[in-house]
Protein backbone atom coordinates (compact mmCIF):
# COMPACT_ATOMS: atom_id res chain seq x y z
CA UNK A 1 0.00 0.00 0.00
CA UNK A 2 1.37 3.36 -0.99
CA UNK A 3 1.80 6.09 1.55
CA UNK A 4 -1.00 8.10 -0.06
CA UNK A 5 -3.28 5.02 0.09
CA UNK A 6 -2.57 4.59 3.84
CA UNK A 7 -3.87 8.10 4.37
CA UNK A 8 -6.83 7.57 2.03
CA UNK A 9 -8.33 4.29 3.31
CA UNK A 10 -9.67 5.64 6.65
CA UNK A 11 -11.26 8.58 4.81
CA UNK A 12 -13.15 6.68 2.11
CA UNK A 13 -16.04 5.74 4.42
CA UNK A 14 -16.64 9.29 5.74
CA UNK A 15 -16.30 10.57 2.16
CA UNK A 16 -19.08 8.26 0.99
CA UNK A 17 -21.23 9.40 3.95
CA UNK A 18 -20.65 13.04 2.96
CA UNK A 19 -18.83 13.88 6.19
CA UNK A 20 -15.44 14.81 4.79
CA UNK A 21 -14.28 18.48 4.67
CA UNK A 22 -13.96 20.05 1.27
CA UNK A 23 -10.14 20.28 1.28
CA UNK A 24 -9.77 16.52 2.01
CA UNK A 25 -12.50 15.55 -0.41
CA UNK A 26 -10.66 17.21 -3.30
CA UNK A 27 -7.34 15.45 -2.90
CA UNK A 28 -9.01 12.11 -1.96
CA UNK A 29 -11.17 12.15 -5.12
CA UNK A 30 -8.12 12.96 -7.16
CA UNK A 31 -6.17 10.10 -5.54
CA UNK A 32 -8.96 7.51 -5.85
CA UNK A 33 -9.47 8.42 -9.52
CA UNK A 34 -5.83 7.59 -10.23
CA UNK A 35 -5.45 4.57 -7.88
CA UNK A 36 -6.89 1.16 -8.81
CA UNK A 37 -6.55 -0.20 -5.25
CA UNK A 38 -8.49 2.62 -3.65
CA UNK A 39 -11.11 2.51 -6.42
CA UNK A 40 -11.67 -1.16 -5.62
CA UNK A 41 -11.87 -0.42 -1.87
CA UNK A 42 -14.43 2.30 -2.47
CA UNK A 43 -16.51 -0.08 -4.60
CA UNK A 44 -16.38 -2.75 -1.86
CA UNK A 45 -17.55 -0.33 0.79
CA UNK A 46 -20.42 0.81 -1.44
CA UNK A 47 -21.46 -2.78 -2.04
CA UNK A 48 -21.42 -3.57 1.72
CA UNK A 49 -23.49 -0.49 2.48
CA UNK A 50 -26.08 -1.40 -0.13
CA UNK A 51 -26.24 -4.98 1.10
CA UNK A 52 -26.85 -3.92 4.73
CA UNK A 53 -29.53 -1.45 3.69
CA UNK A 54 -31.31 -4.05 1.57
CA UNK A 55 -31.23 -6.61 4.39
CA UNK A 56 -32.72 -4.17 6.93
CA UNK A 57 -35.50 -3.12 4.55
CA UNK A 58 -36.31 -6.70 3.77
CA UNK A 59 -36.49 -7.67 7.45
CA UNK A 60 -38.68 -4.68 8.31
CA UNK A 61 -41.06 -5.54 5.48
CA UNK A 62 -41.42 -9.07 6.79
CA UNK A 63 -42.16 -8.02 10.38
CA UNK A 64 -45.74 -8.38 11.66
CA UNK A 65 -46.61 -5.22 13.65
CA UNK A 66 -50.32 -5.82 13.74
CA UNK A 67 -50.25 -7.08 17.36
CA UNK A 68 -47.79 -4.57 18.68
CA UNK A 69 -50.43 -2.45 20.47
CA UNK A 70 -51.82 -5.50 22.24
CA UNK A 71 -48.32 -6.53 23.30
CA UNK A 72 -47.62 -3.08 24.77
CA UNK A 73 -50.92 -3.04 26.66
CA UNK A 74 -50.29 -6.54 28.00
CA UNK A 75 -46.89 -5.38 29.30
CA UNK A 76 -48.49 -2.40 31.06
CA UNK A 77 -51.08 -4.62 32.76
CA UNK A 78 -48.51 -7.09 34.01
CA UNK A 79 -45.99 -4.52 35.26
CA UNK A 80 -45.92 -3.94 39.00
CA UNK A 81 -47.71 -0.80 40.26
CA UNK A 82 -45.45 2.00 41.58
CA UNK A 83 -44.33 1.72 45.18
CA UNK A 84 -46.58 3.15 47.89
CA UNK A 85 -43.98 5.77 48.82
CA UNK A 86 -43.83 6.99 45.23
CA UNK A 87 -47.61 7.14 44.95
CA UNK A 88 -47.80 9.02 48.26
CA UNK A 89 -45.17 11.49 47.09
CA UNK A 90 -46.99 12.15 43.84
CA UNK A 91 -50.28 12.52 45.69
CA UNK A 92 -48.70 14.91 48.17
CA UNK A 93 -47.14 17.04 45.47
CA UNK A 94 -50.38 17.25 43.50
CA UNK A 95 -52.46 18.01 46.58
CA UNK A 96 -50.02 20.72 47.72
CA UNK A 97 -50.02 22.31 44.28
CA UNK A 98 -53.81 22.43 44.21
CA UNK A 99 -54.49 23.53 47.82
CA UNK A 100 -51.32 25.23 49.05
CA UNK A 101 -53.20 28.31 50.34
CA UNK A 102 -55.63 26.33 52.46
CA UNK A 103 -52.93 23.99 53.75
CA UNK A 104 -50.69 26.90 54.79
CA UNK A 105 -53.50 28.61 56.67
CA UNK A 106 -54.48 25.40 58.45
CA UNK A 107 -50.86 24.70 59.43
CA UNK A 108 -50.44 28.22 60.82
CA UNK A 109 -53.57 27.86 62.94
CA UNK A 110 -52.41 24.47 64.19
CA UNK A 111 -49.02 25.85 65.27
CA UNK A 112 -50.64 28.80 67.04
CA UNK A 113 -53.05 26.49 68.84
CA UNK A 114 -50.19 24.21 69.92
CA UNK A 115 -48.21 27.14 71.33
CA UNK A 116 -51.26 28.36 73.21
CA UNK A 117 -51.80 24.92 74.73
CA UNK A 118 -48.14 24.69 75.77
CA UNK A 119 -48.26 28.17 77.31
CA UNK A 120 -51.42 27.38 79.24
CA UNK A 121 -50.49 23.93 80.47
CA UNK A 122 -46.76 24.27 81.20
CA UNK A 123 -45.97 24.68 84.93
CA UNK A 124 -44.65 27.99 86.18
CA UNK A 125 -40.91 28.07 86.57
CA UNK A 126 -39.45 28.41 90.01
CA UNK A 127 -35.95 29.05 91.23
CA UNK A 128 -33.23 30.73 89.19
CA UNK A 129 -34.08 31.98 85.73
CA UNK A 130 -32.37 30.13 82.91
CA UNK A 131 -30.78 33.18 81.39
CA UNK A 132 -29.91 36.77 82.15
CA UNK A 133 -32.66 39.32 81.92
CA UNK A 134 -32.68 43.06 82.28
CA UNK A 135 -32.35 44.04 85.90
CA UNK A 136 -35.43 45.13 87.75
CA UNK A 137 -36.42 46.15 91.23
CA UNK A 138 -37.65 42.68 92.17
CA UNK A 139 -34.06 41.69 92.94
CA UNK A 140 -33.61 44.54 95.39
CA UNK A 141 -31.45 46.50 92.97
CA UNK A 142 -32.62 49.14 90.54
CA UNK A 143 -30.28 50.57 87.94
CA UNK A 144 -31.75 54.02 87.55
CA UNK A 145 -29.33 55.46 85.04
CA UNK A 146 -26.38 54.04 83.14
CA UNK A 147 -24.02 55.25 80.45
CA UNK A 148 -21.52 52.88 78.84
CA UNK A 149 -19.70 55.77 77.17
CA UNK A 150 -18.14 54.44 73.96
CA UNK A 151 -18.52 50.78 74.93
CA UNK A 152 -21.29 48.29 74.44
CA UNK A 153 -22.90 47.07 77.60
CA UNK A 154 -25.94 45.65 79.28
CA UNK A 155 -27.58 45.30 82.65
CA UNK A 156 -28.33 41.66 83.35
CA UNK A 157 -30.04 39.78 86.11
CA UNK A 158 -28.54 36.51 87.34
CA UNK A 159 -30.98 35.24 89.93
CA UNK A 160 -31.09 37.93 92.61
CA UNK A 161 -27.76 39.42 91.53
CA UNK A 162 -27.58 42.37 89.18
CA UNK A 163 -24.66 42.35 86.77
CA UNK A 164 -23.56 45.43 84.84
CA UNK A 165 -21.63 44.15 81.85
CA UNK A 166 -19.17 46.27 79.90
CA UNK A 167 -18.20 44.70 76.61
CA UNK A 168 -14.45 45.17 76.69
CA UNK A 169 -13.59 42.83 73.83
CA UNK A 170 -16.84 42.28 71.96
CA UNK A 171 -16.94 38.50 72.36
CA UNK A 172 -20.01 36.54 73.41
CA UNK A 173 -19.75 35.67 77.08
CA UNK A 174 -23.20 34.62 78.16
CA UNK A 175 -23.81 30.88 78.08
CA UNK B 1 -59.47 72.53 108.84
CA UNK B 2 -56.81 70.84 110.99
CA UNK B 3 -57.00 67.81 108.71
CA UNK B 4 -56.43 69.97 105.66
CA UNK B 5 -53.32 71.51 107.22
CA UNK B 6 -52.02 68.07 108.12
CA UNK B 7 -52.50 66.88 104.55
CA UNK B 8 -50.74 69.93 103.17
CA UNK B 9 -47.84 69.36 105.58
CA UNK B 10 -47.48 65.77 104.39
CA UNK B 11 -47.54 66.85 100.75
CA UNK B 12 -44.94 69.54 101.42
CA UNK B 13 -42.67 67.04 103.13
CA UNK B 14 -42.91 64.57 100.24
CA UNK B 15 -42.23 67.27 97.66
CA UNK B 16 -39.26 68.85 99.40
CA UNK B 17 -35.81 68.42 97.78
CA UNK B 18 -34.44 66.78 100.93
CA UNK B 19 -37.01 64.02 100.91
CA UNK B 20 -35.34 60.63 101.07
CA UNK B 21 -31.88 61.85 101.94
CA UNK B 22 -30.00 60.19 104.74
CA UNK B 23 -30.14 61.65 108.17
CA UNK B 24 -27.15 63.73 109.20
CA UNK B 25 -24.26 61.63 110.46
CA UNK B 26 -25.26 58.41 108.66
CA UNK B 27 -22.46 56.55 107.03
CA UNK B 28 -22.34 53.82 104.42
CA UNK B 29 -19.95 50.93 104.41
CA UNK B 30 -19.02 49.89 100.88
CA UNK B 31 -16.82 46.88 100.20
CA UNK B 32 -15.25 46.61 96.76
CA UNK B 33 -13.77 43.28 95.70
CA UNK B 34 -11.74 42.74 92.54
CA UNK B 35 -12.20 39.16 91.43
CA UNK B 36 -10.47 37.14 88.74
CA UNK B 37 -13.18 35.14 86.99
CA UNK B 38 -11.73 32.43 84.80
CA UNK B 39 -12.96 29.32 83.05
CA UNK B 40 -10.72 26.94 84.99
CA UNK B 41 -11.87 24.30 87.46
CA UNK B 42 -15.01 25.19 89.37
CA UNK B 43 -13.71 26.81 92.53
CA UNK B 44 -14.47 29.85 94.66
CA UNK B 45 -11.87 31.51 96.82
CA UNK B 46 -12.83 31.02 100.51
CA UNK B 47 -12.21 34.74 101.02
CA UNK B 48 -15.20 35.35 98.78
CA UNK B 49 -17.56 33.53 101.13
CA UNK B 50 -19.60 36.69 101.93
CA UNK B 51 -20.67 36.91 98.28
CA UNK B 52 -20.59 33.20 97.42
CA UNK B 53 -24.33 33.15 96.75
CA UNK B 54 -24.01 36.00 94.23
CA UNK B 55 -21.09 34.26 92.51
CA UNK B 56 -23.06 31.04 92.28
CA UNK B 57 -25.89 32.89 90.56
CA UNK B 58 -23.41 34.58 88.24
CA UNK B 59 -21.87 31.21 87.33
CA UNK B 60 -25.24 29.91 86.21
CA UNK B 61 -25.47 32.45 83.42
CA UNK B 62 -21.86 33.10 82.53
CA UNK B 63 -19.13 30.74 81.44
CA UNK B 64 -16.70 31.43 84.27
CA UNK B 65 -16.59 29.03 87.20
CA UNK B 66 -13.31 29.86 88.93
CA UNK B 67 -13.33 32.93 91.20
CA UNK B 68 -10.25 34.27 92.97
CA UNK B 69 -10.06 37.38 95.11
CA UNK B 70 -7.43 39.79 93.81
CA UNK B 71 -7.95 42.71 96.13
CA UNK B 72 -10.53 44.00 98.58
CA UNK B 73 -11.16 47.35 100.25
CA UNK B 74 -13.87 48.49 102.60
CA UNK B 75 -14.77 52.15 102.80
CA UNK B 76 -16.72 53.84 105.55
CA UNK B 77 -18.22 56.76 103.71
CA UNK B 78 -20.45 59.69 104.47
CA UNK B 79 -23.12 60.33 101.89
CA UNK B 80 -21.82 62.32 98.91
CA UNK B 81 -18.23 61.23 99.69
CA UNK B 82 -16.41 59.37 96.95
CA UNK B 83 -13.99 56.48 97.35
CA UNK B 84 -11.71 55.12 94.68
CA UNK B 85 -10.04 51.74 94.44
CA UNK B 86 -7.34 50.72 92.03
CA UNK B 87 -8.06 47.63 89.97
CA UNK B 88 -5.62 45.33 88.16
CA UNK B 89 -4.48 46.61 84.79
CA UNK B 90 -4.23 50.27 85.89
CA UNK B 91 -7.98 50.62 86.03
CA UNK B 92 -10.05 51.93 88.89
CA UNK B 93 -13.56 52.12 90.25
CA UNK B 94 -15.08 55.06 92.07
CA UNK B 95 -18.18 54.81 94.27
CA UNK B 96 -20.18 57.57 95.90
CA UNK B 97 -23.14 56.89 98.17
CA UNK B 98 -25.69 59.52 97.22
CA UNK B 99 -28.56 59.12 99.61
CA UNK B 100 -30.83 56.70 101.34
CA UNK B 101 -34.28 56.21 99.86
CA UNK B 102 -37.41 56.28 102.03
CA UNK B 103 -37.66 52.51 101.55
CA UNK B 104 -34.23 52.05 103.12
CA UNK B 105 -32.32 51.39 99.94
CA UNK B 106 -29.01 53.08 99.30
CA UNK B 107 -28.53 55.07 96.13
CA UNK B 108 -24.98 54.83 94.79
CA UNK B 109 -23.12 56.51 91.95
CA UNK B 110 -20.43 54.33 90.34
CA UNK B 111 -17.81 55.12 87.76
CA UNK B 112 -15.46 52.67 86.08
CA UNK B 113 -12.28 54.19 84.73
CA UNK B 114 -10.06 52.70 82.04
CA UNK B 115 -6.34 52.17 81.79
CA UNK B 116 -3.73 54.84 82.36
CA UNK B 117 -2.71 57.23 80.99
CA UNK B 118 -6.05 58.08 79.36
CA UNK B 119 -8.01 56.82 82.36
CA UNK B 120 -11.10 57.27 80.23
CA UNK B 121 -14.45 56.62 81.80
CA UNK B 122 -15.85 53.29 80.66
CA UNK B 123 -19.12 53.49 82.49
CA UNK B 124 -21.03 55.54 85.00
CA UNK B 125 -24.27 54.59 86.63
CA UNK B 126 -26.68 55.39 89.45
CA UNK B 127 -28.33 52.49 91.16
CA UNK B 128 -30.36 51.80 94.26
CA UNK B 129 -29.64 48.72 96.27
CA UNK B 130 -30.92 47.20 99.45
CA UNK B 131 -28.70 47.18 102.53
CA UNK B 132 -26.27 44.30 102.34
CA UNK B 133 -26.86 43.91 98.62
CA UNK B 134 -24.11 43.23 96.10
CA UNK B 135 -23.89 44.32 92.51
CA UNK B 136 -21.37 43.06 89.97
CA UNK B 137 -19.59 45.02 87.27
CA UNK B 138 -17.92 42.70 84.78
CA UNK B 139 -16.68 42.40 81.26
CA UNK B 140 -13.26 44.06 81.52
CA UNK B 141 -10.40 41.85 80.52
CA UNK B 142 -8.48 40.54 83.49
CA UNK B 143 -5.27 41.34 81.65
CA UNK B 144 -5.79 43.89 78.86
CA UNK B 145 -2.94 42.25 76.92
CA UNK B 146 -4.32 38.70 77.24
CA UNK B 147 -7.93 38.39 76.11
CA UNK B 148 -8.09 34.72 77.12
CA UNK B 149 -6.91 35.28 80.69
CA UNK B 150 -10.45 35.73 81.98
CA UNK B 151 -12.58 38.61 83.08
CA UNK B 152 -12.29 41.09 85.89
CA UNK B 153 -15.37 41.01 88.07
CA UNK B 154 -15.88 43.90 90.48
CA UNK B 155 -18.27 43.21 93.34
CA UNK B 156 -19.64 46.19 95.26
CA UNK B 157 -21.41 45.42 98.51
CA UNK B 158 -23.32 48.13 100.32
CA UNK B 159 -24.16 48.26 104.01
CA UNK B 160 -24.89 50.83 106.65
CA UNK B 161 -22.37 51.74 109.27
CA UNK B 162 -24.13 49.65 111.86
CA UNK B 163 -24.61 46.59 109.65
Amino acid sequence: MKRRCEESVPLIGPWMDGELPEEDRAWLAEHVAGCDGCTTRKALLAAQRDAVREAVVRKAAAADLSRMADAVLARVVHDRPPAAVLRLRVWGAETWRAHRGSISAAAGLAVAASLAVVALLSPLRSGPRPGPLLADASAGTTVEEIDFESHEGAVLQSGQTTVIWVDDDGRAVVR
Amino acid sequence: MRAVFAALAVLAAEGSPDAGTAPQGSRVRITVRAIAATSGAEQTDPKLAPIARNLAEFAKDFRWRNFRLLSEETFDLAFQSAAQMELPGSRSVQVTPRQMSPDGRIKVHLELLGEHPEHSRKLHTDYSIQRGGTIFVGGLRLDPAKPEAGTLLVAITQGMGGD
